[in-house]
């Protein structure tokens, strides 16, 4: 019996991401005949775009003097993967992908192994939990898999505030790559938005990963804190303090 | 000018075109005699003997008009003028200003409401209305203008409104030889006393707090435990403010003792120390803490999770421009906040 009813959930399961898959492919292949973008830099031109037509999207990318740089586009008889796709061919060395229902949006200029969005994460959980939660886990799993083998664990305090509206989430992956729970955690969640902010020098954290900026905080974040991320949701205003880490 | 006839059973609109300085006269035994329907079809039966008449203006019932009334009353059967005529005066009888008292954060606002209700029932709203003017009696602490109120510095101040134009007077029913007993009417007035709010203290709001244990943390070789509840942000007299929007952030530092050797604290937002991150109040001016907890290997002792505690840290929340310091007690089994 319980073999019967857990293969109906896996159906269920799946079905269901098939529906969210086929509802995204359908929502990418819109046809958008005429489509004019002007944005103040490169991030802020994809969140427009993320936010105008509902898309959920991952997006790696390298604050540099170019992607800093006013945006302003033009297209006819376009779909909304093609505004993506050309607004990543509008900054040196971007991609485009989908996957886990999300548009990743990446810079091919930061190599897999200083890439902690590829590191495996073992099993990550959430149970009926607020997003802010999820990404401390994964932060504290991230900072335990890129500390250096010999440090002793120490005891760790800490506080987390939250807006009293946040929906609470659960989720179970096994075996995910960093970028594949931060794309559960946004889907889940109904944010939308993640993002992750390169510095565009190529030194690496002691760890030997590209070092990440908030883009909340003009200031540089310190080795311990590293790597950090930003989630969003689509109707919020992107913050662009963290534009002025050079 | 719409005349309102009204009567046992019933009402009948009768319009009359008056231009300035102009009179017109009418009997009403010739409107009943005539059964001709108003607007709305209605006419008045002639069994009707005895009703009253309202007159209005043509744009609302609260707009000001100068009439000079004249009447007459002669019964056919005894041939005889003039008895008491008997008079309504319908006009203001409650001046309102919403919220009374108010609250408004320093550099924030709070539309106040500005109403008149009329013995009929009828409110109207003065807020913004051609004529009214707002004062406030301390600007140092909180401007006014067209009822919406900016808060400039903590304190108190009141909010007046003053309408300069006309406004009837309200009168119940008199009887009465000779010209209308109705009073006459002028300029109104309302005023609200309030607070400019700031930030001042945190209580957790009731029925939101609980507390989790972790028997396995920091890779397994800790114990821990979480506590969670929604924060109310209250102004210097203690009362809530209610306001959406301040960005909340927290920064935690370690005083005495430390028996959970406690070596880093993750707060709101990272990195840590540097403003805020998107977390705000809602409207009800709350939020929630949603992880105050520790992870320590001196909670963990043979496999097994022990008591322990407490490192005492001074929890900093910057709510707004504001700063708040809560005493924060962190233990192996549970987390106290003075």
């Amino acid at each position: 019996m319980l073999k019967v009813g857990l293969q109906i959930c896996l159906i269920c399961l799946s079905t269901f991401a098939s529906a969210q898959h086929g509802a995204l492919d359908s929502k990418l292949h819109q046809a958008v005949p005429n489509y004019e973008i002007t944005a103040d830099n490169f991030i802020a031109a994809l969140v427009q775009v993320s936010d105008q037509f509902q898309i959920p999207v991952g997006i790696q990318w390298i604050n540099d003097a170019n992607a800093r740089m006013p945006i302003r586009l033009s297209l006819q008889n376009s779909t909304v993967e093609g505004i993506f796709k050309r607004l990543a061919a509008s900054e040196p060395n971007y991609q485009v992908m989908v996957k886990n229902d999300v548009v990743h949006v990446f810079s091919k200029s930061v190599p897999a192994d200083q890439n902690f969005l590829l590191l495996k994460v073992g099993l990550f959980e959430l149970r009926d939990e607020v997003v802010g939660i999820g990404e401390r886990k994964l932060r504290n799993t991230v900072r335990a898999l890129t500390a250096p083998s010999s440090s002793k664990p120490i005891g760790i305090g800490g506080s987390l505030a939250t807006s009293t509206n946040e929906r609470a989430v659960s989720l179970k992956l096994d075996n995910a790559m960093v970028e594949d729970v931060l794309d559960s955690l946004v889907t889940a969640s109904g944010k939308g938005i993640w993002i992750v902010t390169c510095l565009p020098d190529s030194a690496l954290t002691p760890a030997g990963y590209r070092r990440t900026l908030s883009l909340w905080s003009s200031a540089p974040v310190p080795d311990e804190e590293q790597p950090v991320w930003n989630i969003f949701r689509w109707d919020e205003p992107l913050p662009l303090a963290g534009l002025q880490v050079r | 000018m719409p005349l309102w006839l009204s009567f046992s059973g019933g009402h009948y609109d009768f319009p009359v075109h008056l231009a300035p300085k102009a009179s017109q006269g009418f009997n009403v035994s010739e409107i009943i005699a005539s059964q001709v329907p108003d607007s709305q079809g209605n006419v008045i039966p002639a069994s009707v003997h005895d009703g009253s008449m309202k007159i209005v203006g043509s744009q609302a019932d609260n707009q000001a008009i100068l009439v000079a009334v004249d009447d007459g009353v002669y019964n056919v059967q005894k041939a005889t003028c003039s008895p008491p005529q008997c008079y309504e005066c319908d006009g203001e009888r409650q001046s309102t200003v919403q919220a009374s008292p108010f609250g408004v954060p320093v550099s924030g606002s709070n539309q106040l409401h500005w109403t008149l209700t009329w013995n009929t029932g009828a409110q109207y709203d003065y807020t913004s209305m051609n004529g009214t003017n707002w004062m406030s009696d301390h600007t140092s602490v909180a401007t006014v203008q067209t009822g919406l109120v900016h808060g400039v510095s903590p304190g108190s101040a009141t909010m007046s409104a003053y309408y300069s134009g006309f406004v009837p007077g309200y009168a119940a029913q008199i009887c009465v030889y000779g010209t209308s007993p109705c009073p006459a009417g002028g300029s109104s007035s309302g005023g609200s006393s309030g607070t400019v709010q700031v930030p001042t203290s945190l209580s957790i709001v009731a029925g939101t707090d609980s507390t989790t244990t972790e028997a396995s943390c920091a890779g397994g070789t800790g114990c821990g435990c979480t506590r969670s509840f929604t924060y109310q942000v209250n102004d210097q007299n203690g009362s809530p403010i209610l306001q959406a929007g301040l960005n909340v952030w927290d920064s935690i530092s370690t005083s005495s003792p430390n028996n959970l050797n406690l070596q880093s604290y993750n707060t709101t937002c990272t990195p840590a120390n540097t403003g805020s991150c998107g977390v705000a109040t809602d409207a009800n001016g709350q939020f929630r803490e949603a992880s105050l907890g520790a992870c320590a290997p001196v909670c963990k002792s043979n496999n097994m999770c022990v008591t322990g505690g407490p490192t005492n840290a001074n929890q900093t929340w910057h709510v707004g421009s504001a700063a708040i310091v809560k005493q924060v007690g962190y233990y192996c089994n549970h987390v106290t906040v003075q």
